[in-house]
């Protein structure tokens, strides 16, 4: 039954965060009659996500709400989140109906050349065999890491950071600021706390999958900036990005081991899903969702005042891509 | 502020003892600027190339790491360089141009080059220890069973529980309404950035007690010295934070059983390998 309601969680979250962030980009880039990919809208879905999971939060730590009322808070959000992503959706596709456009579509799988198809059963087949590690390795990674314990301190307490996760006592001196504004436990609190889910298979099992998916979906993003006019590349570099993820799974810290072993941690989702994404976005020349990662990236790890990885990579980009000339792939 | 440039300057070298995906990455690097002339992203290169000089050298990979704050190690200053990106890039040029565009016809060159590659990046892997993490996964069933156990012998109340530290390590994860009178960040001390919290001497002694119990090597020599912490003073801490079951493994010297029966006044129950003390 568990491992049922497990796979719910896995596949409405990534079809929420698509819903959500269809709209989010519509709303970004109203003037423009492209369709969003769908890379596009499950991260800046997936965005929106971690954003209102930090209202959520923020709303509960400085209101001195529970838990309970924290998660009411992010089911109204999420509600309107949706329906505000629904009448955009609605509202664009009126005018395109109107204006009597009909952009031609991706090529489908049936139009694939031989050469596409096999690299595709490839990438397909290693992302599978590293899903099924990553479930079977749940939580094999856990040093300088409580994200499990966080999570079921807030359900059995009712509170956030009331109780110290590591003992269940109350803190005596607390815990500093900004750790105290970050937001992931908070979300995966909410989804146990949604789902019925026990902590551990939501922060070791669920979301390291989710993240996996995510990740391949920035690097997917990124492929396409590359070689935006080979499919065959762009399965290529996501073959070659899943066997470096096998390389580099040795150590703490490499990307692959994040992905591997202890992909729910905020330097993880960083590290394998915003940093990747933030790339093709300012390859692109898209800065609008380039903040939304910034700002992601702030309500889930530790930064200078907000000032992060993100931000340093967007402006290191800003400054390299200003020299070259921009052919407006988007 | 020392260790952290201490850091700075062997980080590097840590990062390239084990594996060498490193290596990979800058031969990649160092391919796409030399080969690939026509390349369309020099942009993602300069800022690629830039960063990676930063991260490898002293001064700048110690100001990266005040950037990112204190809080994270050395490594993550990597996460600011686009490493499997740019060597995933380095790796699909190659094999494009090795496969003319991945046409049949172009085998003979196309074959080895991937066959190269992916024994390159074979050779580049190293292996992580995961040993201790079946070992870790065997002794997690092992603590639910434990817990199972007390939380139905709990007659009602919060469990608050003192147990060796292979119990305590998954106490909280397993069961989250399980009180405990010091958590993991005990012994591992990284997880301590997380709180201003800190434990006083008394509850010190009593991990430091609790290991001499299970007869950790490092506590043995403390015995010896005369520095192993008293068990008349531990059970007092103990109780004065309602600690109200106490396990002990049943490899525990039946001296100290004795002395700790003795001052609870009370015979243990046994379970899973433990003897179980209800002090309330």
């Amino acid at each position: 039954m568990n491992f049922i309601v497990e796979v719910w969680v896995t596949l409405i979250v990534p079809c929420l965060c698509i819903c959500m962030g269809m709209g989010l980009w519509k709303l970004l880039y109203r003037k423009e009659r492209s369709v969003p990919s769908l890379a596009d809208a499950l991260l800046t879905g997936e965005l929106l996500l971690i954003g209102l999971a930090e209202a959520a939060h923020l709303g509960a730590v400085f209101l001195g709400r529970s838990f309970s009322d924290c998660t009411l808070f992010f089911r109204i959000l999420l509600g309107a989140a949706l329906l505000l992503s629904g009448l955009v959706m609605l509202g664009s596709a009126g005018r395109e109906r109107r204006k009597g456009r009909n952009e031609g579509g991706s090529r489908g799988i049936g139009n694939m050349e031989s050469a596409e198809k096999v690299l595709a059963a490839v990438f397909l087949g290693l992302v599978l065999v590293q899903l099924i590690w990553v479930v079977v390795n749940a939580g094999a990674y856990r040093r300088g890491d409580m994200t499990v314990e966080t999570v079921g301190s807030f359900l059995s307490a009712d509170g956030i950071y009331t109780v110290n996760p590591m003992t269940g006592q109350p803190y005596s001196l607390g815990i500093p600021s900004r750790l105290k504004i970050l937001c992931l436990p908070t979300l995966y609190g909410i989804l146990c706390r949604l789902s019925g889910l026990e902590p551990e298979t939501v922060v070791y099992t669920v979301v390291p999958v989710l993240v996996a998916v995510s990740s391949y979906a920035a690097f997917g993003s990124v492929g396409s900036c590359l070689f935006p006019n080979s499919r065959k590349k762009r399965y290529c570099f996501l073959i070659a990005v899943a066997i470096l993820f096998w390389t580099g799974s040795y150590r703490y810290g490499m990307d692959g081991f994040g992905l591997l072993y202890c992909g729910y941690r905020g330097v993880s989702v960083r590290g394998l899903v915003l940093l990747p994404y933030l790339i093709s976005l300012c390859i692109r020349r898209r800065w609008k969702p380039a903040i939304l990662c910034i700002l992601a990236e702030a309500c889930i790890t530790w930064t200078l005042y907000g000032a992060g990885a993100g931000l340093l990579l967007t402006a290191g980009l800003f400054l390299a891509e200003r020299r070259q000339p921009h052919d407006g792939n988007a | 502020m020392t260790e952290m440039l201490r850091n700075a300057r062997q980080g590097w070298l840590g990062m390239t003892d084990c594996g060498k995906v490193m290596a990979l990455f800058l031969a990649a690097l160092l391919f796409l600027w030399l080969y690939h002339r026509k390349e369309r992203q020099k942009g993602l290169l300069l800022y690629t190339t830039v960063m990676t000089v930063c991260c490898i050298l002293p001064f700048t990979a110690f100001i990266l790491m005040l950037y990112q704050t204190k809080f994270y190690d050395y490594e993550w200053i990597w996460s600011m360089v686009p490493v499997t990106a740019v060597t995933a890039y380095g790796g699909t040029v190659l094999l494009a141009d090795s496969w003319q565009d991945f046409r049949r016809s172009a085998w003979r060159k196309g074959l080895p080059v991937t066959l190269g590659l992916f024994l390159i990046a074979l050779l580049c892997s190293g292996s992580w220890d995961s040993v201790l993490w079946r070992e870790n996964r065997a002794e997690r069933s092992r603590t639910a069973e434990v817990l199972e156990y007390l939380t139905d012998g709990e007659k009602g109340q919060e469990l608050c529980l003192w147990a060796p530290r292979k119990i305590m390590e998954y106490a909280r994860s397993t069961d989250s309404s399980i009180r405990l009178p010091y958590g993991r960040n005990m012994w591992d001390i990284t997880l301590n950035g997380y709180s201003y919290d800190q434990y006083s001497e008394a509850v010190t002694d009593m991990y430091r007690w609790m290991c001499l119990a299970e007869g950790t090597g490092e506590t043995k020599e403390e015995e010896q010295q005369g520095e192993s912490p008293s068990a008349v003073a531990c059970l007092d801490t103990a109780l004065a934070l309602g600690v109200n079951c106490i396990l002990l493994p049943d490899n525990t010297e039946q001296v100290l059983l004795n002395e700790v029966e003795g001052l609870l006044q009370m015979q243990p129950e046994q379970t899973s390998g433990y003897y179980v003390f209800w002090t309330e």
